[in-house]
């Protein structure tokens, strides 16, 4: 089809539940209200880590208002292990052993909320205290206390692998061998919305739980398994809106335990957690360390890249192993470098557990690669850009894990971003007193939709008789926008209106399954599987249009501004509505089809890692500028520029939302955000929004300007690829290359708040490095 | 004790306790589900009410405060069909992603243009400071509060 006949397609639609949005009728989780419903409050752990001697919850249950205590004794299975890959190493409700500040010993359901803290508060627990490791150092050490004794015999449970080429051969050849480490820090999701959950029984028994989620699926397969119950006595629903994700609403956290009180008191049960209670028992950003060694030519080519990632993932498992994968296979960058060798560590540490945050380990990964990428071109005295020049993929690149990845875009990118960067940009502007300014730049490559082993989806689709159609599938839209795309490809596929599209989405019950919101895989994933669905569909429709008009041959029909017609003939048409209604209530067969769609990896080879993990990859490149203060240590983006790959944009309106919030997102890992947890007792410090300081409309650079950059893949639909989730990859390693060229100095630690970049300077005038 | 107020133009009575929370009182009492609990420290914005015309965090604001005064919350800004043009904005050009922020953050806009008809970018982004989203980088928040204003 040519791009100039595409409707709704490429448009810039307003989001399909804008209208309930602005006028504050859209339902998230506090709004699912039931009148006579009880309240959940959680008594959790006083320790990082310790045994539990005696759990006693007598003096909870004669509470008053109290109508239900539970804990791990009600639990039929009581194992999580996120649903992902089979290891079940967490707990639902704490038996012997608490890992980290946020494992949940009772819940407590009472009338009221405050009924409810005051029974969760006097649950009684003996512990004995045992040794806690806080951080990867600790975690190693020969004599540490193991946290998973009965599942992995040390605190690493997994050491990925990706190798290419021979790296100690090479080494040998190279002119220079340059080394740096990079850290990063842990960091919170920050969603507006807190988890919140509701959990009601039918009148037939089934149980059924709304709730905050970008995964119903995973959900049901944890929630059947934990409570001995058959799917088909189960629902999970996601609520109408979700106050945000970014990974942090993935794996189960409160359901079990409403799930368990509904079924113990036989009432509604409703839980919303406080902003504090979120932050401790959520899931976080993993903290990185990352050691480059690379072996480069005097003409900039790097010959050899030895890698070693070390990721702190807390207390469980969670998606940890997920990002490690991402990182190590993805930490050399989008470069051609024959010879890597990358190795990544998950370390589990008494902490707040690491999972899925948007961008899955690349932040870490990009942000450190970028920033050595920086420092080689200084050692060798090249320019920075012409140094990635020199190294970056063409058309093609080889990851470390063997795969061969398709890498058009990035040129495009950074050649749109460097022009974007200038544009009407003046030169002369004046330095305030006591600042100096820089540019740094960060290109990246993205891996989206792993498959682990699959990565599927199923839709179903209907069109009524008056054409209006409805679309079927799991998947949830959490806020990224994600229905408002998947019905534009709707409505281009059928011809029919976005208006007359209902999109149903998050339901056990009444979607077919989706894997779940994550790695940018909806709008090609579940695009892909929406429009394969829909055009069967169009398929009935020219059917019932061949039979009205007396063709043999419905494929000689098209359908053009909700109009089926003949080529060959364009003043026989038929209206999609009508054709609909013929083939419905006259043929005999209504317009519904179904239709699934996957991708798979390969197997893995153990002793080099190679797999063909990552279905598609996205590019980008943002440069920012900085003014850093020497004085008080502040720095203040003034400049950045972003251009992404997107394939093609279904709706550049939405497009350009997902980079500009990426960039604030990651422009709060480079400045700001820290999320501390106490050395003494594993308590999340920084566990209100004061503490945790994300980026306000102040801290936005002035001047952010964002293009997409369309090259179609030749599988998306319409050529399209996700954008989300790679969004706010970049920033980090951009801004702190900025700052860096401002100060002439490596920092190689995020946050850059005031005090380390002060801290940096001093000792730089004393002859170190921080 | 007895509160008297008004919400959304309507007078309004009811009993509250010393502790009572704005907050409480206007989403469990009132049925105002528009106003949202984000974070119960003043610190995101998100359960952001107009009172007496200025924008404030109903979730530290003691609800007896509120006596004899106007309160405004989205349900009385605009609704499906008859919406405010800050509304019509902020669909139109997506200023709403996920949309949690979305009405503390049309509320304090709606406190600023009432009192300041063409705000600079830079006093609009002091405006909404204490305004937190996640999802958008503010960019488009602040486009369509710079075209509400040039609409005027």
């Amino acid at each position: 089809m040519q791009e100039h006949e595409l409707e709704y397609v490429g448009k810039r639609i307003p989001r399909v539940d804008s209208e309930l949005q602005v006028t504050g009728l859209c339902s998230y989780g506090e709004d699912y209200y039931r009148p006579g419903m009880l309240v959940a409050k959680a008594c959790f752990s006083r320790y990082a880590h310790a045994k539990i001697l005696k759990i006693d919850t007598s003096l909870a249950e004669k509470m008053p208002g109290v109508r239900g205590v539970i804990t791990y004794r009600d639990v039929p299975v009581n194992r999580n292990g996120c649903g992902f890959y089979g290891i079940a190493d967490q707990p639902i409700l704490a038996e012997d052993t608490v890992r980290y500040r946020g494992d949940c010993i009772a819940v407590v359901a009472a009338e009221t909320r405050e009924q409810a803290q005051a029974a969760a508060a006097a649950v009684q627990v003996e512990y004995l205290p045992l040794p806690a490791v806080y951080d990867i150092d600790e975690a190693m050490a020969p004599d540490a206390p193991l946290l998973h004794e009965d599942l992995f015999q040390s605190n690493i449970p997994y050491h990925l692998k990706a190798y290419l080429g021979d790296v100690d051969s090479d080494f040998s050849q190279a002119d220079y061998i340059i080394e740096g480490t990079y850290e990063t820090q842990k960091l919170e999701h920050t969603y507006i919305e807190p988890h919140a959950a509701l959990a009601e029984i039918e009148p037939d028994g089934k149980l059924v739980i709304t709730t905050t989620t970008s995964r119903v699926f995973n959900y049901i397969g944890v929630l059947g398994t934990v409570l001995n119950l058959p799917m088909s006595r189960l629902q999970i629903k996601g609520t109408a809106g979700t106050g945000g994700g970014f990974g942090g609403k993935n794996e189960v956290t409160i359901e079990p335990w409403v799930a368990l009180l509904a079924l113990k008191t036989g009432r509604t049960v409703h839980m919303v957690l406080t902003r504090e209670e979120d932050i401790q028992l959520s899931t976080a950003r993993h903290p990185y360390r990352i050691h480059y060694k690379t072996g480069v030519c005097r003409d900039g080519r790097i010959l050899a890249q030895q890698i070693s990632l070390y990721a702190d993932t807390g207390a469980y498992l969670a998606l940890g192993k997920s990002q490690l994968q991402k990182a190590t296979v993805h930490a050399a960058g989008p470069y051609h470098i024959p010879n890597i060798r990358s190795d990544g560590y998950l370390v589990f540490t008494n902490s707040k557990i690491g999972s899925a945050m948007r961008g899955m380990g690349m932040p870490q990964a990009c942000y450190a690669c970028e920033s050595h990428m920086d420092f080689v071109a200084k050692q060798i005295g090249m320019d920075p850009v012409a140094f990635r020049r020199v190294n970056m993929f063409q058309d093609a690149g080889k990851l470390p894990n063997g795969q061969v990845v398709w890498s058009e875009p990035l040129r495009a990118t950074m050649d749109r971003a460097l022009e974007l960067f200038e544009e009407g940009y003046r030169k002369d502007r004046p330095l305030p007193p006591h600042t100096c300014r820089g540019v740094g730049m960060a290109l990246m490559i993205y891996p989206q939709d792993p498959s682990n082993p699959s990565s599927s989806t199923g839709a179903f689709v209907k069109v009524d008789s008056d054409g209006s159609a409805v679309v079927y599938n799991g998947h949830s839209d959490v806020g990224q926008g994600s229905a408002t795309i998947l019905t534009q490809i709707a409505a281009e596929t059928l011809g029919i209106p976005v208006e007359k599209i209902r999109f149903l989405t998050a339901d056990t019950v009444t979607t077919p399954y989706d894997e779940g919101t994550g790695a940018s895989r909806t709008t090609y994933i579940v695009g892909t599987c929406v429009k394969n669905a829909c055009e069967k569909c169009r398929e009935i429709l020219f059917k019932a249009a061949a039979l009205h008009f007396g063709f043999a041959d419905h494929r000689k029909f098209a359908i053009q501004n909700g109009e089926i017609y003949l080529d060959t003939y364009p003043d026989l048409h038929i209206s999609v509505a009508q054709a609909a209604y013929l083939s419905e209530r006259v043929y005999g067969f209504p317009v519904i089809a179904a239709d699934s769609y996957a991708t798979l990896s390969s197997a893995e080879d153990p002793e080099n890692g190679h797999c063909r993990h990552y279905e598609k990859h996205a590019y980008a490149t943002q440069i920012a500028e900085v003014e850093v203060n020497t004085d008080t240590g502040e720095i203040s983006v003034t400049r950045l520029a972003a251009a992404h790959s997107c394939g093609r944009a279904i709706n550049p309106m939405m497009v350009e939302g997902q980079i500009q919030g990426g960039i604030q997102m990651g422009l709060g890992q480079a400045l700001m955000e820290n999320l501390i947890e106490s050395r003494d007792d594993g308590r999340v410090v920084t566990n209100t929004l004061r503490t945790y300081q994300i980026p306000t409309a102040v801290d936005m650079p002035r001047e952010l300007k964002v293009a997409y950059v369309e090259v179609h893949d030749k599988d998306g639909p319409y050529g399209a690829l996700g954008v989300g989730e790679p969004a706010p990859v970049p920033t980090p390693g951009a801004i702190h290359n900025a700052v860096c060229n401002a100060l002439g100095m490596q920092i190689n630690r995020l946050p850059l708040t005031p005090d380390r970049v002060l801290l940096a300077m001093e000792k730089r005038g004393e002859g170190g490095k921080e | 004790m007895m509160l008297h107020f008004v919400v959304n133009g309507k007078e309004t009575q009811l009993e509250v306790a010393d502790g009572d929370l704005l907050l409480d009182v206007l989403r469990d009492r009132l049925g105002l589900r528009s106003v949202k609990r984000g974070c119960e420290t003043g610190d995101c914005g998100a359960c952001t009410v107009l009172i007496d015309g200025l924008p404030v965090d109903s979730c530290i604001y003691p609800a007896f405060r509120a006596e004899g005064k106007h309160i405004l919350t989205v349900e009385g800004l605009g609704t499906p069909g008859n919406l405010h043009p800050l509304q019509k904005n902020f669909r139109e050009l997506l200023a709403a992603q996920c949309g949690f922020c979305t009405p503390g953050m049309l509320l304090t806009a709606k406190a600023l243009l009432d009192r300041c008809k063409s705000p600079s970018e830079e006093e609009i982004r002091q405006h909404i400071y204490g305004n937190l989203c996640r999802c958008t980088g503010y960019q488009k928040i602040v486009e369509a509060i710079r075209k509400t204003s040039a609409e005027q």
